[in-house]
């Protein structure tokens, strides 16, 4: 502490020219970085419902719901529980889910935290157990090609979604029956009208 | 006269929950008594509870500052378990990844070390150029902390090409920064007063209570993971162990501003020799086994444990954070010296108390207590205060 140390003279010379370092952030914008990992998207068009990200997350900040009264699956993306890893954006091979550049993570009210994209369902006609949401069954078939026609379900949801198909006739009072092949069934009520069909049971 | 002086449940200055009981005579510190185990979250628990890739990112919430250190310990159990071999990128931005962080956490404790000794100006300084490597992980890695960069076969992501002049360019300025940092805090009288001779840990007692990190290294013992049982790319790069014989505050000052510029050195070889190619090997099938892992974190060597029965979750996962090993030392550390020191050789250990977080049991006899029974305790207690302090209550 004799004389002035020059180096550190530099130092402060260089504080007293350049200001603080720290930004004078709500009056000026403080963008973050391209590959933050901010609030969450979704893409509803490409979004197919099938629940990878619910399966792979971390925290548990995802919801599956599925409603069979209205017929609709409710994907939630939970903001207070999301630890934003990225892992729902990784393992979403349809790119629907996007983390955006937004950190500003503060709503005025409580319905600005839930983030939802509901999918239309399809449920066996049958007992009215969940298949699965439609937009996956026309993946599924515009996936396996000419395959679809050997699987009821998926031809039917094609057909109807390219306004080709025939109308079938109401359901009658009765269990399972041969006419039922032609509807939207769960593989277990699938598997037992055709056994019904073979064995009659 | 033996007076005590507790110094928490919850650490005025580190703001951590711990619990310090500092038995003095005067001005001398004559006893310490340690508790922990204010801060159980059940990490293990839960990890037994998520799948293999889930646990990566719940392991990186024990801590907050070493936050790749425990993924990195963790992947490796995993791969150790499968006999996983990691492609050759992806060991080197392993490496960038956890000496960038061992970078940000020294000048942490720098920093946290001159605000204790009342030298703000160290404090601002060195978090001051904390900053730049805060920001470069959030443009490599997309976050200021919680990376989320570590995978089991590899990494999640790339460092691209156009980063990697960023990266130099920082390592450049953050050199000359360092180095001048390192001439002005030990050329400086006050912290050279306030440091020298203080807290000494002998070489036998670092031994005794297994000390690890920068605390061992400061006391003449050579360990460190890195170079003994090496991982990711660190047997691939030219870097030294600093090690200090002294054993006081001011050895371990020395070692973790002097590992600065060793990371410095670890970083600029990485970017040199990455290769391209490849970040990740897929993962076919998690076997029967069980399988360790070990990094060496700032603090020192950070040890996890995973068995698994075959499944996609772990029947046993154990976690040994280096803290754990650490803060016992301060036992004998803090004994003999003023009580204004005590507070140093405390923090020099660089302790991180969310990563101790251990569950405590207490017994009453042969009986462990529930948690109805401390309960009970506790309102017992308040009772008896109440009784004792009567005279003093204020009732409306």
């Amino acid at each position: 502490m004799k004389k002035p140390k020059l180096r550190e003279l530099g130092e402060a010379i260089r504080a007293l020219i350049g200001g603080p370092y720290t930004t004078k952030f709500p009056y000026a914008p403080s963008p973050a970085a391209k590959r933050f990992r901010g609030i969450m998207v979704f893409h509803e068009d490409k979004c197919i419902g099938c629940g990878a990200c619910v399966e792979v997350c971390p925290a548990d900040a995802r919801e599956l719901i599925d409603d069979v009264e209205k017929k609709i699956r409710k994907l939630t993306h939970l903001q207070e529980k999301c630890i934003y890893c990225g892992q729902c954006a990784t393992y979403c091979r349809w790119e629907a889910l996007e983390h955006t550049q937004e950190y500003d993570l503060a709503q005025l009210n409580k319905e600005g935290y839930t983030n939802y994209i509901e999918k239309e369902l399809v449920t066996c006609e049958l007992c009215g157990e969940v298949i699965t949401t439609k937009d996956q069954l026309l993946w599924i078939a515009k996936k396996v090609g000419e395959l679809t026609y050997s699987n009821p379900t998926l031809t039917l949801i094609l057909t109807k979604e390219l306004g080709i198909a025939e109308k079938i006739p109401e359901r009658g009072e009765f269990g399972p029956y041969r006419s039922d092949h032609l509807r939207l069934l769960c593989p277990k009520c699938r598997r037992s009208v055709y056994l019904n069909e073979i064995w009659g049971y | 006269m033996k007076t005590i002086i507790p110094v928490g449940p919850y650490h005025p200055l580190q703001e951590e929950p711990e619990f310090f009981k500092l038995e003095v005579e005067g001005e001398k510190v004559t006893g310490l008594e340690i508790n922990i185990g204010y801060n159980h979250r059940g990490h293990e628990y839960l990890a037994q509870r998520k799948t293999y890739d889930q646990i990566v990112f719940l392991v990186e919430r024990i801590c907050g500052i070493c936050s790749t250190s425990h993924p990195i310990a963790s992947v490796q159990a995993v791969e150790d378990l499968a006999h996983i071999e990691i492609p050759e990128r992806a060991k080197y931005i392993r490496t960038i990844i956890a000496e960038l962080e061992r970078l940000h956490s020294h000048f942490l404790w720098v920093g946290l070390a001159g605000h204790f000794m009342g030298y703000n100006t160290v404090w601002m300084w060195f978090w001051r150029y904390r900053e730049p490597i805060l920001e470069l992980f959030e443009l490599i890695t997309g976050n200021r902390n919680h990376y989320a960069m570590m995978k089991i076969g590899g990494v999640q992501r790339d460092i691209e090409e156009e980063d990697i002049p960023v990266i130099q360019k920082i390592m450049n300025e953050l050199e000359s920064k360092t180095v001048m940092f390192i001439k002005a805090i030990l050329d400086d009288p006050v912290i050279a007063g306030r440091l020298e001779g203080v807290g000494i840990l002998t070489k036998e007692d670092a031994i005794r209570y297994g000390v690890l990190g920068p605390t061992a290294r400061g006391s003449g013992l050579a360990i460190d993971v890195r170079k003994d049982d090496p991982y990711a790319a660190y047997d691939l790069v030219p870097w030294d162990i600093i090690v200090f014989e002294e054993g006081d505050l001011l050895a371990k000052a020395k070692v973790r501003l002097l590992e600065c510029l060793e990371s410095i050195k670890i970083i600029r070889g990485c970017l040199e020799k990455m290769p391209k190619g490849e970040i990740e090997t897929k993962v076919e099938d998690i076997p029967t086994g069980e399988g360790i892992g070990r990094a060496e974190a700032p603090r020192g060597e950070v040890f996890h444990y995973v068995r698994s029965d075959g499944s996609n979750m772990p029947i046993r996962y154990k976690v040994r954070a280096p803290s754990y090993m650490n803060v016992p030392s301060n036992e004998v550390a803090v004994k003999g010296y003023s009580i204004a020191d005590a507070i140093l050789v405390l923090a020099s250990v660089d302790p991180c108390y969310c990563c101790t977080e251990r569950m405590a049991t207490l017994y009453d006899g042969n009986r462990k207590l529930t948690g109805k029974d401390l309960l009970k305790l506790s309102w017992e207690k308040t009772e008896q205060l109440k009784r004792k302090f009567k005279h003093r209550l204020i009732v409306d």
